[in-house]
């Protein structure tokens, strides 16, 4: 009778040590993290092979940047601030590049494709004065083309049924065979970023 | 003598105190907007985006809100940059100005955002924008089309 109620005790005692075991090693889990941008050890696999929609409506996919250098942006056609800025920086530092500026294609892939249609992109990207390849695609397409970049990406509502997307905003830089070079950022100087990508263009 | 300086230290001190007071109770809507721009946009694009330096030299006052005839709706926003994710949201309240001090609003940080402009903005061009404050009354600047990639 009382070595059943030993065994029943100690039954408990292994259950309750387990479950603090549990606990414990739940809370020294590292706590969540938003998804790395760059600059961390996973940044080796960003980028890899997709199927998009140019701007002309027809199927780009990445086998059409190969042999070419590429610095790649996620963004979105309501985005009335970052998104101009930044893909109008890189239209200026190819400029102040001089030659070899056009040694590099900027591709410009958004993470809004419910309102991003090809013609959306045609029309927005024309008034950047220098070519930019505009990439849309299906839901689906788009998800999968910003896991391989990492890219993290999150409607907000504005009001008025009306909605923004935070998302990544670095622009990365891609070699010709598609594999991962380096990053520019918003803060990084211009005689920096330019040297990044004389490095890219050089390989 | 001395009590004649005395007084006059009296009554200098005073004035400076009147000035004082009515630095703090000053009037609203003494403000100074100046290099107003907003971006450029094609037919039926979705957004822009303007921009200005706003002095007060009034009292303590907020721009709460915006409006323009060429689209359908303005809101103040502001743009933040952290770990490399860019978030936009509309200010709470407004944009506080308060006074003595000049309030940019430019890329990267505050912004009025038209939201479905009802026509192309062309460079060069002026656009009306009417400023609404908590104090002071409306404001309509004109702000001037720039390339739609300007970052000043």
């Amino acid at each position: 009778m009382s070595g059943e109620r030993n065994r029943g005790l100690r039954r408990g005692l292994i259950l309750c040590a387990a479950l603090l075991a549990g606990l414990l090693g739940y809370l020294c889990l590292p706590p969540y993290e938003q998804p790395e941008t760059v600059l961390d050890e996973s940044i080796a696999s960003i980028g890899g092979p997709f199927e998009l929609l140019g701007t002309d409506g027809d199927a780009f996919g990445s086998a059409e940047l190969r042999g070419r250098p590429f610095a790649i942006f996620f963004g979105f056609t309501h985005c009335p601030d970052v998104c101009p800025t930044t893909l109008s920086r890189l239209a200026s530092l190819r400029q102040e590049m001089g030659e070899g500026g056009d040694a590099f294609d900027i591709v410009f892939v958004t993470v809004d494709p419910a309102r991003d249609t090809p013609g959306d992109m045609a029309r927005y990207l024309s008034l950047f004065h220098t070519p930019i390849i505009g990439l849309t695609g299906s839901e689906a397409q788009i998800e999968a083309v910003k896991e391989e970049f990492g890219i993290y990406a999150e409607q907000v509502p504005l009001g008025n049924g009306a909605y923004t997307v935070d998302h990544t905003a670095t622009v990365f830089l891609m070699d010709e065979e598609g594999n991962f070079f380096s990053a520019l950022d918003v803060h990084d100087r211009n005689e920096d970023a330019i040297a990044r990508l004389r490095r890219l263009i050089d390989g | 003598m001395r009590g004649r300086n005395m007084r006059i230290a009296l009554g200098l001190a005073g004035l400076i105190g009147l000035a004082g007071c009515s630095q703090s109770a000053r009037e609203p809507g003494d403000f100074a907007i100046e290099d107003a721009w907003a971006r450029a946009a094609a037919e039926d694009a979705p957004v822009s985006a303007g921009y200005a330096r706003i002095e007060n030299r009034g009292g303590d006052d907020r721009l709460v809100s915006a409006s323009t005839p060429v689209a359908a709706e303005a809101q103040i926003h502001s743009v933040t940059m952290e770990d490399g994710v860019m978030r936009m949201r509309e200010t709470e309240g407004g944009l506080s100005l308060p006074g003595g001090e000049t309030v940019e609003l430019r890329p990267g940080g505050y912004h009025i955002m038209l939201m479905q402009p009802n026509r192309a903005l062309a460079e060069g061009e002026h656009i009306p924008i009417t400023l609404t404050f908590e104090r002071a009354a409306p404001v309509t600047v004109d702000f001037i089309i720039r390339p739609i990639g300007a970052d000043r």
